[in-house]
């Protein structure tokens, strides 16, 4: 134990002197001086000479430098020689060149307020350096780094930019606490550890010989799982789980085979009181059985799946990747059977019709559940009891919401609420945006849209992937979109990084958060003007000349970005938070 | 996964399942295939829109979705599914 800490202790002494520099943060002119020369420019021309000051860490393309030298160039040359008046001058201040230039020093606030942010946080992260180094140095040996303390750790390590060996070098020395501290270890997702030991854990005499007290042969296993097993599993474990399997054979019908892979896996990665927790919960309602047959991955604990490569497992696409490394869906199973319970659904209808969100991670259907209720669909009381859960599984129920209410199509995603599910890039919404503006445009010759007289359901040409009568498919659909900000006739104020900005204030607030619009921000003057003049009967649409924006995204980019922006004109703020992902032309 | 793509189904959207399906549907490939392949049969013909939409049914009995089949207006059925798969929702 000494040893390793005295390790620590070294690695986190070179840390604190490397890593921490606040100097490098240091500016010799502040926000405030920029957003006073923005201001000073707009009166005194002359002042465009100091320019170059204000620019130092923003780059601008060699076409705008040499038209902006130019007109450095002018200006200096006018006051000395007084060839052009000032209105004359003043002239320049409705070209490109103007806002070129002022986009160029709004690009400079932004990258120095991150360069403010950076340095707090630097300050921030040295304090906990000191404090950690504190801690190991008064360490008494004889106890144990516990739980609570190694999180400090892990947290801290993996919040600095270490190089890639190092990170390794301390994630070992962590993991060697650990497993001191709890030999039996249920390694949770919040670790990422990158294991460079190939370390077995049984020989493979061993295993032989236990598959032989129950009856098995361990020769007739998979050899990707056999390995797999010495690796991850231990004797005392693996004897457990056979004696529970022995006990509930009987009563529960399950079947032990050394071919059947799914149950080795459980051999090692699963534990008997996972099955007992899971027994109770189906209370009889679905059979165990039935669960290890349709979703084996629910008996065990999430996050489980260590690679037993020495390098970070690649991101491999689904298709191709190595099948017999399950990952666990255990806790999201229990969450989820508990909230449908609490719902009021009957769980085995559930089991029965909708089993694959059952193990969909259980923070993505809480916040749906909550989404929706806010959105006025309350799963609790709302008699929607055959209400096909799909929708639940969405991961981008807002912006789904949107695309359809923006295509005038809100009745249908009511009356089919499992659309909730298609992505905001779905070919469906392209198609549908199309033949809308075909319609609009040839009244006598509409392309008919829906299917049945109950005007619920689209014709294939809409919603089916392989018709291709209407010519719009996933190589074209996105040619002839707008949806970004369209560029009129102004000077270009919001440009590219700027929009970045916003768009991170959006993701940055919402993304992975159930929204609830402020009732302060309905008080705010500007959307009381906009709620007034184009609100329509439905509360989550405005109709604005013609062309349906939906209020929802309205207020939750506006909610979003009003606060913080303050150096944006309120119009355009308003702007980019009505167009922002609308299909245009 | 390869025997989605191979039965037909676009890549990409195989791609977007989750680990936890991912692994279920690997072990339970002969049924899903049985499955997949009925549908096929009866003319079924938006199997990518099946998997983003409606993949609960790959998770059902195989013979809970015949016996529904065969108590309906198949023809009709399968047309109404065709043009929309939530459709399916009618008799599933």
């Amino acid at each position: 134990m000494q040893e390793l800490i005295s390790k620590l202790i070294n690695i986190f002494k070179i840390i604190l002197n490397e890593n921490f520099d606040e100097n490098k943060y240091n500016r010799s002119y502040s926000i405030q001086d920029i957003k006073d020369y923005i201001r000073l420019l707009e009166d005194d021309l002359y002042a465009i000479k100091d320019i170059d000051k204000y620019l130092l860490n923003v780059s601008i393309s060699e076409d705008q430098k040499r038209v902006l030298e130019a007109f450095k160039t002018t200006i200096a040359f006018n006051e000395t020689n007084n060839i052009f008046s000032l209105d004359e001058l003043d002239k320049y201040r409705k070209t490109n060149i103007y806002s070129y230039i002022k986009s160029a020093l709004v690009r400079q606030i932004i990258l120095l307020s991150d360069a403010k942010k950076a340095k707090e946080d630097c300050l921030k992260k040295k304090q906990i350096c000191l404090k950690i180094l504190n801690f190991l140095q008064k360490h008494d040996c004889s106890k144990l780094i516990n739980e609570q303390q190694l999180h400090t750790f892990y947290n801290f390590i993996n919040s600095i930019n270490l190089p890639q060996e190092k990170l390794i070098e301390i994630n070992l020395l962590l993991f060697q606490f650990n497993l001191m501290a709890n030999p039996n270890l249920e390694l949770s997702n919040k670790y990422e550890l990158v294991e460079s030991i190939n370390k077995f854990n049984m020989t493979k005499d061993q295993a032989v010989e236990i598959f032989a007290q129950y009856g098995y042969d361990f020769n007739l296993v998979d050899s990707k799982i056999q390995e797999e097993l010495l690796v991850l599993g231990n004797v005392d474990s693996i004897n457990e789980m056979f004696s529970y399997f022995e006990d509930i054979k009987k009563e529960h019908k399950i079947n032990f085979n050394e071919k059947d892979n799914k149950m080795v896996t459980l051999l090692y990665k699963s534990k008997p009181d996972i099955f007992d927790n899971i027994i109770e919960l189906a209370e009889g309602n679905i059979s165990l059985a039935k669960i290890l047959e349709t979703m084996p991955s629910v008996f065990i604990h999430k996050g489980t799946s260590i690679t037993q490569n020495s390098e970070k497992k690649k991101k491999a696409t689904v298709s191709e990747q190595n099948d017999k490394t399950p990952s666990g869906s255990y806790e999201d199973f229990i969450l989820n059977i508990e909230l449908f319970k609490y719902l009021g659904y009957d769980i085995k209808e559930v089991f029965v019709k909708n089993a694959d969100i059952l193990t969909i991670p259980h923070e993505r259907i809480k916040r749906n559940v909550d989404q929706l209720k806010l959105l006025g669909i309350d799963l609790k009381t709302d008699k929607k009891k055959d209400f096909k859960l799909s929708a639940l599984k969405s991961t981008s129920l807002l912006l789904t919401m949107d695309k359809f209410i923006e295509l005038g199509e809100y009745d249908y995603l009511m009356n089919n609420l499992s659309r909730f599910y298609l992505e905001p890039n779905s070919i469906v919404f392209y198609r549908l945006f199309h033949v809308k503006k075909h319609n609009n445009s040839f009244p006598n010759q509409q392309i008919e849209i829906y299917y049945d007289k109950n005007k619920t359901r689209y014709k294939g040409y809409i919603s089916n992937s392989t018709n291709k009568e209407l010519g719009i498919n996933e190589e074209n659909k996105i040619s002839g979109f707008a949806t970004s900000l369209p560029i009129i006739n102004r000077p270009v104020i919001i440009n590219e990084v700027v929009e970045k900005k916003l768009d991170d204030l959006i993701v940055d607030r919402y993304d992975k958060k159930v929204v609830e619009i402020d009732s302060r921000i309905l008080m705010h003057p500007v959307v009381q003007r906009i709620d007034d003049n184009f609100k329509t009967s439905n509360e989550l649409i405005y109709n604005i000349n013609g062309i349906l924006i939906s209020r929802h995204k309205f207020l939750r980019n506006f909610m979003a970005i009003v606060d913080v922006r303050k150096d944006l004109d309120l119009s355009e703020i308003v702007e980019f938070c009505l167009i922002k992902d609308s299909l245009l032309t | 996964m390869k025997y989605l793509v191979d039965l037909g189904i676009s890549k990409d959207i195989v791609d977007l399942l989750d680990d936890a399906t991912c692994y279920n549907m690997k072990i339970n490939e002969k049924k899903i295939t049985e499955i997949i392949l009925y549908l096929k049969n009866i003319g079924i013909n938006n199997l990518d829109e099946l998997i983003i939409n409606e993949l609960r049914i790959l998770y059902m009995d195989f013979e809970d979705i015949r016996s529904a089949f065969n108590n309906c207006n198949q023809k009709e059925m399968v047309e109404l599914i065709n043009n929309d798969i939530v459709a399916i929702e009618d008799i599933l």
